[in-house]
Parts: C-alpha cells; structure tokens; sequence
C-alpha cells in the first residue's frame, strides 16, 4: 500500500503506550491488552500459578507477581485491570486507585450500595479514571441501538427487556464453583447482584437511570447452593420491574437455574423496535413503522486497530472494552463506562435483590450521579 | 426523557473545536464525536449537508474516507479533488439501492459510472475511495477491512476541467445522518483494478441471459472459477433463477451450506423464468438445527403447500450437505445427504405431486429465507461436484477423514488406528454430535516424534473446533476456527506407545484440555480455562482424531 500523503485532522496518531498491569487469569486473559498499539502489559498475577504462567504466556509478559497487593506497588504501571472475583471487586478496584492508578475492573463493579459510594470515593479522591469492563455495552447490536437512539431515528426506548441467563449442568457447576474442594466466590451467588449485563442493555444505550424497582425471586428449597451460600442467597432466578428515569418500564432477568442461554435485550418504542439474535434461534431484526425490516447485523470491527480485529468471547466485545479503556487513558478523557455509568448498571440490581427479599415491594434506586 | 444533549463524554470531548480541520459548506448539526474513534458527524439529516477539509488537498490520487450512513440516509459519500465551493470536482455516492447504490458523479450530479445494486448496509462502515489519474479517474467500495472489495468502476475519462489542479476532500449527505472518519489522501489505491471485482461477479439484477433475480438479495458467484453462488444479504425472500439449467430432468441436486443466522434454504425444480411452477425442497424448520421439506413452489410471492417434513435437528449452520431430488412419474423423492455426498441423512418417501408440477422442461431456483446461503455443484448434471474439505473415509457410514491412511483394529469398531506419516491426517465421527460437554478419547502415539491428539466439537470441514494434542515434548491447544494457539505447555513427558487419555471441556465461554495417565485419575497436563468465542456455546459439533506426523491408535472415545 501506498504512502498516505495527507490525513484528516482529527487522526492524529499517538505513539504513548498505557503499562497495563493485569490480575486475574480467568476471564482476565480473554482481553487484547498486547494487541493494542497504545498499550504495553507490563505485570501480571494471580493467586494461582497455572493462571500466573498462563498471563504470561498469553499476554507474553514476564513480570510476574503473587497477588495484586505486590503489583500495585509496582510504580511503572499506569493502570491495572481487575479480574478478580466479583466479591473482591471494590476492595481490589480501591487498593489499585489509591496507589494513584487508573482502573478496569471486571462486572458487576459492586456488591453492596455502601461499596458503590466507596468505588466513587476512591475515583475521585485519587483524580483517576475507571471503567467497568461490562460485555454488552460493546455487543453490536448495543452499538447500532446506540447509533440509533442518538441519531434520533429510534425514538425513545418505551419498553425493554433485557436479561441475563446462564444455566450450568453438574459438570459445569462444578467446575465454576469448587476449586481444588474448595467454594469459590460463585457458589450461591445471587443473579441480580450479577445485573450489568442486563441494565448494561438500557443504560448502556439510552443512559437512562432505573429508579425504582420491584424484584421477585425464586429458588427451589433444595436447590443447589441455596441453603448454605456466603451470601444468605435463596434464589437463582430473579426477575425485575424497573422504572427509568425517562419515565419508561424495563423487565429485566438474571436467571441461573432455566434452560435458556445467553444474553439478549429487545428494545421497543413508539415507531421502531430492535431485536437482538439469540439462543432459541430468535434472529436479530430492526422493525420499523417507515420501512422495511433491517437483518444485518452491522459489523464494528473497523473502530479497532488493525491488530484487534479479532473474534472474540461475549459478542465480540473485548477488543472494544480494551481499546476504548486504552484510548481514554491516551487521550485523557473519561472512559464509555465511567464510574457513574458502571454505577448506575450495577446499584439497580443490589436494590432489585432487596425487593426480592419483600416479595416485590417496589424500592426506589439511591442515584450516585454527581450534582450537575 | 433524557434528551440526546446529555449523552456526556461521547459527544462532545471535542466540542471546543467543533470541526478541526473542516470547513463547514451547507447543513446544520455537523459535529466531532468520539466512539473509540474520533468522528465526523452529521446529525441534522435535513437537506445536503457538506464540510470540506482544509487538509487534504492535491492534485492526483487516491481519497478516501471511512463513511457509516444511517438508516435512511437518501445519499451519503464524498467529494474528491474539488473546488472548495464544490463548483468542480467529482462525488463517490453511496445511496438507496436501485436507484444509486454506489455511483461516480460529477459537480453537477451527473452519473458517470453505477452500480445500482451495489450492497451496503445502515450503521455498518465502508471506504469509499476515488483515483484521479491524469484525465481518468475511477471509484470504489470497500468493506471496513479496507482490503475487501465491495464495488469497483472503470476508469472514466474526465472532461475538461471536472477537477480541480489543487482540490480538495469534502464530505457530505443528502437528506440522511452519517458518520465519516480516516479521511486522507494516498499516492497508491487500496485496490488495484481487478476483473474479479465482485460487482463484476454478482449476478446482476435486471435483464441478465443467465439468472433472473427475485426479492432482496445479494447473489454472487464466490470467486473468479464461477462455480459457487452465494447470497449474502441478510434478505427476508431471496431467489436467484439459473436460466441456463433449462432442460427436462429427473434429478436435480446441489450442495448447499447455510450460514449461521439464517432461517432456511433450497432449491426449486422445474420452475419457469420468474421462479414459478415445479416443487421445492426446502431445509426450514428450527433455524440451524431443522429438517428437509418438500412443498409445492408458490414463487417469490407465494406460500406452497407442504406435502412431507423430516423431524428436525437434520441440517445444521455451516455444514456442507447435498440436496437432492428425483422425479418418476408424477412422484416425487427429496434426500438431504451428507458432506461425504453418500450417506443419508434424511429422505422422503415417495410421494405423488400434482401432474402439471413435474416431467416438463423447466429450470432450477435457489432459495434463501431470513439470511444466507451458499450453493454449488448445481452444474454437474446429474452428478455432484465433489465435497469441500474432509471425504468419505474407509472407516464407513458417518466417517470423514483429511489426508492419513484410517483403519479398524477390531471387529467392534471400538478401536482404530492411522498408519500413515502425513504432516496432519485427521478423521471426523459425524455421528458423534454435541456443543458444551467433556470429550474424550484415549490415544497411544506410535513415535516420540510424531504426535496426535483429539478433534473436539469440530465441523464436517474442520473449520470449527478444538484439536487437544500431545505433541514432541508438549501439550497444546488449538482453535481451529481462529487458527490461534489456546494454550501450550513444555516440559510434557509421555511415552511412545503408552495409552494416554485427552479430554476437552468445553463449556459455556470456556475451553479445557486434559491429559491423563492410562488410569484415568492422573493428571499430567491441564490448561486452564480458557475464554472462547461464545459463538461455540450451542454450535453442535463431531468428535475426531487427528495424527502429526506419525501412527497412532484411537479408542474409548466419547462425549458426556
Ligand atoms: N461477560 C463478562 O463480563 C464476564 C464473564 C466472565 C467473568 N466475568 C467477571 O470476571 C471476573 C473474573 O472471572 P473468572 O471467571 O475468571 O473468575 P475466577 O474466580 O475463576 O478468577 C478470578 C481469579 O482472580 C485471582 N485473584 C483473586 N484475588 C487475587 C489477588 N488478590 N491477587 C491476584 N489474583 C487474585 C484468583 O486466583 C482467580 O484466579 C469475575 O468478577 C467475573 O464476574 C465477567
């Protein structure tokens, strides 16, 4: 190819490189740290040492450390992404802050409301950025729904539905709850503690804010990890009824224990409605009252560097969290997700769960927006 | 409601500024947002809107532009050498199809190269690029790879004084919202002039000798060989007519694969020119996962009657399959047939179909429902083009194999075993069918030099799946359908011709691999779990055995 003899003048190409320190060698070495041209992995840990050689293998970085309490001592790293397990989050998200760097941290960003105004405390006490790494934010249906509901083509979002479900066998179960005999952090784990990647379809496009809520649970009395789980959890499926800022109606699920799969919304207004594809086969279609229906499913891959283009898990969104991540960093801007977004993904679903508790008393959701 | 002025950080980082670089000619609404790139939009959707850049100017080669329209959007595109005022220079236009699809237009808005049915999508991005070359010049469309060719003109001589001696790059709509971002100007092309571009290969709609084109589709041959059609268009109906098939036949076959999404896809036979007439055999039903079916053909605006259905679960995304029809008499026979073009996988009996729909001179129509699909084969006669990827393999009914030399050691099949040396010898058990599920094998490897391992959820043409493999010194595994290296481990000792057991676990997101002792119980290499493409999550797949190099023995295979 030949030279480019002039470009526009907005693409101004940056050679600063973000170090990146990662944890966690689960779901943590599923991102595109090292393909992205402004970032350099510069550590890695995990408790685990098949984990640790495994993020050093992956994301071809040597600098090993025992746990995150060592690495975030390590003074030449700018950021550090989280994926640790989901109950460690704030605890983990606040060590990384106060030592003075910028923050991801994997879904949900919290557990409990008192920890949502600890991880806002920490952001702004310590003048970083933060982002949560939340999937549905980057599927590309959000993205053209995005596109859509800020060119004003879909309208208002009057209705959506958008949930979250993830059924596991024996084997499965197994595999994700116990390690080497032990319980880990999953056994029992309430769904609607686990909410972003259903509010991440709403908030994620309209930036709305849920505002109250009314929750039921349900739980089979015998039903595994129910009776004896660190959270007091007795259920493992939970379905709720959001109310949203703009005044419109959310139906939204997690659920653990049916046979459905997936994550999935359907957005619906006054003269157009989206549906993403799905597990049952349901086939990704735009519906308009102007139109013709709208099947394909728009491909995003050109907002990335060459280098990330790749398939990848969760609709294929990593590559779009890490470079959007990397680039906010670069360009000193705050990130998609920031704190109040990811805040306002995860805090409905802590006061869904409580509803649940009062057999679907409707509760209103604290806003931890900022004063503007 | 939240108004659009509060969407925050996304729009309006550079606000102080709005349009740095740009000169804004006509419209309203003209803003630079940031979505992991920095844009150039136009919100306003009124009228022509147009920005030109102060940058990017010259007087040759080639400029281009990532452009994403909205939905609706009449026209959107860029101008290229022109005057500042637009007075002069020429436009590369993406519009509704049919009416302009992608054109090359003057100042004035005169066409001076089309393709009408040029295909493009809303919210999905595409280069446009236009060359001037002296007194020529020449446009084309790419996908947003900036390497695949969607669309490509001719050069098209210039009159005087189209361009301008120093013009510039602009941007601009028509009465629609669009997003424009990468604009600059190079001294070489993205793409060279081919006469394989794919406007060249479609199969156009309009008056055409050979295929006549019914409903929305996106029909093209897949290469320059011209032997297989493929549409692939996210169309509700697509039909595409092969004039030249017309002849009085009893068999009509093609092989066909169904790509993932899509809600079904056949062929019609005998059909007259507007796809009328004859029967169809038609794989609908559950999407990915449905049955054969054999109905009247209504044509492009009808509905058939549906004379017989298979159960479902008998043709899957992304397999080859061949389909094929027979005629005795006023009867009728559908079969759905495997990669190997032997086995059965499903067939009707014979049924009686009305006298006026068989036994006359007609044609062959292809067919594709709620997305897309690939046909080939279809110009053999009456026999099929042979099978991509893996064949029909010695080990019999539901066995593929690629390259090696396969065998039994037993009389109960419980145990097999590959002799050659090829570099990759693998074999595929169609019969073995899951998604997420531990999989298994016990394997004993011949030579320290060789290595072999377990196919874990793969597909009949060994695109899709896990290879678990014990090689020289090591344990690894590999995605076949990202050709990517999942994870490797030195330091592996095993023993030529000692029994090992490998197993994949495949589960939601994830993706395991075991190697064990001869016992079962001892572990002596485990990856961790490794995050996959959640696109595997329900794609059913086969189990096999495949060989680096060298001999090995396979038994104690299977999925639970
Ligand atoms: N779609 C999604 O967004 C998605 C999908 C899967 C998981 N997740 C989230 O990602 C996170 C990780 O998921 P996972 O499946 O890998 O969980 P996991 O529990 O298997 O892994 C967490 C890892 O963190 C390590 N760790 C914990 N404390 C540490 C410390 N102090 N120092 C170093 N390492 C430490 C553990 O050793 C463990 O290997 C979870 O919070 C989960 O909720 C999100």
């Amino acid at each position: 190819m030949g030279a480019v003899i002039a470009r526009g003048a907005w693409a101004q190409a940056t050679d600063k490189k973000v170090r990146i320190g990662v944890v966690g060698g689960g779901f943590g070495a599923s991102f595109q740290w090292h393909l992205d041209p402004n970032c350099i992995v510069a550590a890695v840990s995990d408790l685990r040492t098949d984990r640790r050689d495994y993020l050093t293998q992956v994301y071809q970085c040597p600098t090993a450390y025992e746990s995150l309490e060592k690495l975030i001592l390590d003074d030449s790293l700018d950021a550090v992404a989280v994926f640790t397990g989901a109950p460690d989050h704030v605890r983990h998200c606040v060590a990384v802050m106060d030592t003075g760097k910028h923050c991801i941290c994997a879904v949900p960003a919290a557990t409990s409301l008192e920890e949502c105004e600890q991880l806002i405390d920490a952001k702004v006490r310590n003048n970083v950025r933060y982002m949560m790494a939340e999937t549905s934010y980057y599927r590309w249906p959000t993205i053209t729904m995005r596109e859509l509901y800020r060119d004003g083509k879909f309208g208002e979002v009057l209705y959506s539905e958008v949930e979250y479900y993830h059924p596991m066998n024996d084997a499965e179960r197994n595999g994700l709850w116990f390690y080497n005999g032990e319980r880990t952090w999953r056994y029992g784990y309430p769904p609607m503690l686990y909410p972003t990647h259903s509010t991440g379809f709403l908030v994620g496009v309209t930036r709305e804010r849920l505002t109250k809520v009314s929750c039921l649970g349900y739980g089979a009395p015998d039903g595994p990890g129910l009776s004896d789980n660190a959270y007091n959890n007795p259920y493992s499926c939970q379905a709720a009824i959001f109310r949203t800022s703009g005044g419109h109606i959310c139906r939204c699920n997690v659920m653990w224990a049916i046979w459905a799969h997936g994550e999935r919304a359907q957005w619906m207004g006054a003269r157009m409605s989206a549906f993403m594809d799905g597990w049952a086969g349901q086939p990704y279609v735009l519906k308009s009252v102007d139109g013709p229906d709208v099947l394909g499913d728009p491909n995003y891959f050109e907002r990335l560097p060459e280098a990330m283009r790749a398939e990848s898990g969760h609709g294929g969104s990593h590559p779009f969290l890490t470079h959007e991540f990397v680039t906010a960093l670069v360009e000193d801007r705050e990130p998609a997700i920031d704190v109040y977004e990811s805040v306002a993904m995860t805090a409905p679903g802590i006061v869904a769960h409580q509803s649940a508790f009062k057999n679907g008393e409707q509760l209103e959701v604290p806003s931890f927006d900022p004063e503007r | 409601m939240v108004s659009l002025g509060a969407l925050g950080v996304l729009s309006t980082s550079a606000s102080a500024a709005p349009l740095a670089g740009w000169s804004v000619l006509s419209g309203e609404g003209w803003d630079q947002v940031v979505d992991l790139q920095t844009m150039l939009l136009q919100r306003e959707g009124q009228g022509v809107a147009a920005a030109v850049s102060d940058g990017i100017h010259g007087g040759s080669g080639a400029w281009r532009c990532v452009v994403e329209p909205s939905l609706g959007a009449q026209a959107c595109g860029i101008w290229f050498q022109a005057t500042k005022d637009l007075s002069a220079g020429l436009r590369a236009e993406l519009g509704p199809p049919g009416t302009v699809g992608f054109a090359l237009k003057d100042a004035r808005g005169e066409v001076l190269w089309q393709d009408a049915w040029a295909p493009w999508a809303p919210y999905q991005a595409y280069v446009i690029e236009g060359i001037v070359e002296g007194d020529r010049a020449r446009v084309q469309l790419l996908a947003y790879d900036k390497r695949t060719l969607v669309s490509q003109s001719d050069f098209v001589a210039l009159p005087e004084g189209a361009v301008a001696a120093d013009g510039h790059l602009a941007v601009y709509t028509e009465n629609g919202i669009a997003r424009f971002w990468g604009a600059e100007r190079a001294d070489e092309p993205l793409a060279a002039l081919t006469e394989d571009a794919p406007n060249r290969r479609r199969l156009a709609e309009g008056p055409n000798p050979d295929w006549a084109l019914f409903g929305t589709g996106n029909w093209a041959w897949t290469d320059a060989t011209r032997t297989r059609i493929r549409q692939s268009a996210m169309a509700e109906r697509a039909w595409a007519v092969d004039k030249t098939s017309r002849a009085t036949r009893n068999t009509w076959q093609t092989w066909v694969r169904v790509s993932p999404g899509a809600g079904g896809a056949g062929i019609a036979f005998p059909t007259d020119d507007s796809a009328n007439g004859g029967m169809m055999a038609w794989l609908g039903g559950n999407f990915g996962a449905g049955g054969l079916m054999l109905y009247t053909n209504s044509g492009p605006t009808g509905v058939g009657e549906a004379l017989w259905s298979s159960p479902q679960d008998m043709w899957h995304y992304d397999e080859d399959l061949l389909i094929r029809a027979e005629a005795k008499g006023t009867e009728v026979r559908i079969q759905l047939l495997a990669a190997d073009g032997t086995t059965v996988i499903t067939e009707s009996p014979w049924i009686a179909v009305p006298a006026d729909r068989i036994g006359h001179e007609g044609i062959m129509a292809f067919h594709t429902w709620k997305g897309s699909a690939e046909f080939w084969g279809f110009r053999q006669g009456e026999g099929p083009a042979g099978p991509a990827g893996p064949t029909a393999s010695a080990l019999g009914e539901g066995w593929l194999q690629a390259g090696g030399a396969w065998e039994w050691t037993d009389e109960a099949r419980s145990a097999l075993k590959q002799s050659g040396v090829d570099e990759v010898a693998s074999c595929v058990h169609t019969a073995v069918r899951a998604a997420r599920a531990t999989w298994q094998c016990r394997v004993a490897i011949t030579s320290t030099q060789g290595g072999a391992g377990l196919l874990a959820q793969v597909s009949p043409a060994l695109d899709q799946g896990f290879a678990c493999l014990i090689l020289p010194g090591r344990a690894e595994m590999v995605d076949l359908g990202q050709k990517r290296t999942l994870w490797s481990a030195d330091g592996l000792h095993w023993e030529a011709g000692a029994e090992y057991l490998v197993q994949a676990i495949v589960q939601t997101d994830r993706v395991r691999m075991r190697v064990c002792a001869a016992d079962g119980q001892t572990v002596i290499a485990e990856s961790p779990d490794v995050y996959i493409p959640d696109t595997n999550n329900d794609r059913i797949g086969h189990l096999g055995f495949t060989c680096r190099g060298g001999s090995a023995e396979f038994s104690g295979w299977g999925v639970h």
